[in-house]
């Protein structure tokens, strides 16, 4: 060969690379779309990184393998109890494959729920955002988030905030977020004291599955129950949407169609239970609960359902509570908390309709959110240093006898032995480090029987208390009354 | 012509190797046997048992995960195996039974010769990797009772993959002894796929302040072949990914472009090398 050809040669092959280069930069950028590789994991350490790009690498493509094995792994741990073990499990699975949704749900559940460690939950939270940041196109992590956040944390507001991202995203398998989404978004409003948007939403929940429903009857149903359709809006189209809906669902043709084909059912029942959900609080707004805590209105157990009646006398009647509640220690890390709390007792007035009053408890360390908020990130420093501890309890118990004081109550905590009983070292979960406790015992009206809350109104209205109200930021009327118990009187 | 023909005669030799067939063979087997990883993936025991809205982690799904992960995994592990067994024979041999000198008597140019064997191999590599993702398609549809047909673009990046892997050990094989290329080559698929860990390297060198060392880095990673790029299965696993970004951009206009040239280009480089050597 002549040198000439070869130095074109080597200029072409030079062309080439440099074409490489480009594509390389322009691939760059996009990898971590495709390739499992967090997006979430922005704060991780450098060490970390490299570390995980070097292991990473050399899994090749059996990464997701790995992380599987890790998961089975990890429910191994679990069942043997080495709770401390799975933690950084969770977390080598999610890196090793982000898009694993269930290890998320799962993990964060696990962290929040069932390892025994009431300081774990703020883990799941963390947990289940890193999912969302690596997994934003779908619901199902908001859902989990929104879920959370409204059984275990009762943060209603934020609960909301995330149901509502999550009907924006479909799910894994393309399909729009599913009715109880939808509902999730209504309860979380009534739960927070926006009763008015509640309303709304219900009927935008209705809309929104009858926008689902409407095509699959007419599809699926073919041109009879389009024409029944046709004719039912003709003659029902003024009526609300609740209303028009249930004659729809009635129509005989309907039904043979929903006879037939099993898609129609299952989406004419998540319907239907957005329109009863609306049609039971329309009840409530407008006869049981109508009046609540109002001047010239009075709760009537005698009257069969109870409900708030006019009471023609102007007066304001709310149930006033007279809470009030002292600790005594009973043994060290024992303490008994006595109270009495005057709710609303059907007890007396309704033979078969004996209601428990809850009582939600948080006993912590005194500045425990300043404390967590220095050392939100560091779980080994919460771990050795932070108590919490939340529980609800009932009164009256079912050992109350008749004729009992049922006001009065009473329960123990107890920080000497692990609560759950899953061999948690009680000093481990309840380190008292601090040098003083608050221990706040609150009636939630919200939190109550659907029954109670008819006795006291969407937000309390119709309760009251002589020391111990306070109105919260949902604008919930909420009883509550905190202690401070110094170190020596709890240890 | 003369370039397919010595891939065809590539082909059929490479083929007649016992030894791919037990590759090909244990691959499939492999992948067959991804089911039983599946099991032990169900998450009845930690998943599954969940309250009201929440929903139950879905058992088949995660099953899905791991059969797909795993059957890729397998098709990778294979892939790179006979790329680099076939790759760093394909010169020796000829030389080994002295084909070659009848070849390169003929009217046949020496470049002639390296396209059409790096082509042969390419077929040779398609040819059991399109096996191995038939299995596995198959495995997929006795599952699902559909064939999930975007797996084949898995299969086919994995394919182009090795055909880059393969170039190399091409590109070594024209002027390096056999086990020296085989040792080369794996190397060079190892560092490859650890494109991230030197990236990482090299962003943790510049913010140290070793600009040097980041730019050496940097080169490196400009010159080895990046197979991590490839690693991009996982939209395919889970396959709600898939809906949610480019992949397919990403596969057809930046990754499969990539692989061809990078192959393309170690071919010249092979050529200008080996239109040199004294056989």
């Amino acid at each position: 060969m002549q040198l000439p050809d070869r130095r074109m040669w080597l200029v072409l092959a030079a062309a080439l690379w440099l074409a490489t280069i480009g594509l390389q930069t322009w691939i760059d950028p996009d990898r971590h779309y495709y390739a499992p590789r967090q997006q979430g994991g922005g704060a991780m350490p450098q060490v970390y990184k490299e570390s995980a790009a070097l292991f990473g690498g050399i899994l090749l493509g059996f990464r997701e393998v790995a992380a599987g094995l890790l998961w089975v792994r990890a429910d191994e741990y679990f069942h043997s109890g080495k709770y401390d073990e799975l933690v950084p499990i969770f977390y080598i699975v999610t890196w090793l494959d982000p898009h694993q949704i269930d290890v998320y749900s799962t993990g964060a559940w696990h962290l929040a729920y069932n390892l025994g460690d009431q300081r774990l939950i703020p883990e799941g939270v963390k947990f289940l955002d890193k999912g969302i940041k690596d997994n934003p196109n779908i619901y199902d992590l908001y859902f989990q988030q929104a879920y959370m956040h409204y059984h275990k944390l009762h943060d209603y507001q934020t609960a909301e905030k995330y149901a509502q991202e999550a009907v924006k995203h479909p799910g894994t398998d393309g399909e729009p977020a599913p009715y109880y989404i939808h509902n999730t978004i209504a309860h979380s409003m009534r739960a927070n004291g926006q009763i008015d948007a509640m309303f709304d939403q219900w009927n935008r929940n209705i809309a929104f599955s009858w926008k689902q429903l409407e095509p699959l009857l007419r599809t699926k149903g073919g041109p009879a129950v389009g024409a029944a359709l046709d004719a039912a809006e003709k003659e029902y189209g003024s009526l609300p949407l609740s209303q028009q809906i249930l004659k729809y669902v009635a129509l005989p043709s309907v039904v043979t169609a929903a006879n037939k084909d099993p898609n129609i059912p299952k989406a004419m029942e998540g319907m239907l239970v957005q329109v009863r959900n609306l049609n039971v609080n329309i009840l409530r707004r407008e006869f049981f609960r109508k009046g609540a805590g109002q001047p010239g209105y009075k709760f009537d157990f005698t009257a069969s359902p109870p409900h708030w009646v006019p009471s023609g006398d102007n007066q304001r009647h709310q149930i006033n509570t007279h809470f009030d509640f002292h600790v005594v220690k009973v043994a060290p890390r024992k303490l008994k908390v006595i109270g009495r709390l005057e709710g609303a007792d059907f007890q007396d007035k309704l033979e078969h309709h004996r209601l428990y009053t809850r009582l939600d408890v948080w006993f912590r360390d005194k500045n425990f959110a300043r404390r967590f908020a220095l050392h939100a990130d560091d779980f080994t420093w919460q771990k050795a240093n932070l108590t919490t501890f939340k529980k609800q309890v009932s009164f009256p118990t079912e050992d109350t006898k008749p004729g009992q004081d049922s006001t009065e109550f009473s329960f123990i905590l107890d920080f000497s032995k692990d609560p759950d009983e899953m061999d948690h070292k009680p000093t481990d979960l309840f380190p008292m480090k601090a040098d003083a406790f608050d221990l706040t015992v609150s009636m939630d009206p919200v939190g109550q029987s659907e029954f109670h809350q008819d006795v006291y109104g969407w937000k309390g209205e119709g309760l009251t208390d002589d020391k111990h109200l306070v109105v919260d930021e949902r604008g919930v009327r909420t009883i509550s009354k905190t202690v401070t118990l110094p170190r020596w009187e709890v240890l | 012509m003369n370039v397919w023909t010595i891939a065809t005669l590539t082909l059929r030799e490479a083929l007649r190797k016992k030894v791919v067939y037990i590759f090909l063979f244990v691959a499939i087997l492999m992948i067959i046997l991804s089911q039983a990883f599946a099991f032990f993936a169900d998450p009845s025991g930690m998943g599954g048992q969940k309250a009201g809205d929440m929903g139950v982690a879905n058992a088949s799904r995660v099953e899905l995960i791991v059969i797909k992960s795993m059957a890729f995994g397998v098709i990778v592990l294979a892939g790179a195996v006979m790329s680099i067994f076939l790759g760093t024979d394909l010169i020796p041999s000829d030389i080994d039974r002295k084909t070659i000198y009848t070849l390169l008597s003929k009217p046949v140019r020496r470049g002639a010769y390296l396209a059409g064997k790096q082509l042969g191999l390419s077929l040779t590599l398609g040819v059991n990797i399109g096996l191995m993702g038939l299995a596995f398609l198959v495995l997929l549809f006795l599952k699902t009772f559909r064939f999930p047909i975007e797996i084949l673009v898995g299969v086919l990046l994995i394919w182009v993959q090795f055909i880059m892997l393969g170039s190399v050990a091409l590109f070594f094989s024209v002027f390096v002894s056999r086990n020296i290329n085989a040792a080369l080559t794996f190397f060079i698929f190892v560092v490859g796929s650890l494109s991230d860990f030197l990236q990482e390297i090299v962003n943790s060198s510049a913010r140290s302040g070793n600009h040097a060392l980041a730019i050496l880095l940097r080169v490196v990673k400009w010159i080895i072949p990046n197979f991590a790029d490839f690693n991009a299965t996982n939209p395919l696993i889970h396959s709600e990914q898939l809906a949610q970004t480019n992949f397919y951009q990403y596969v057809f206009a930046k990754v499969i472009p990539l692989g061809i040239l990078y192959s393309l280009m170690l071919l010249i480089v092979a050529f200008v090398i080996f239109d040199r050597r004294e056989l």
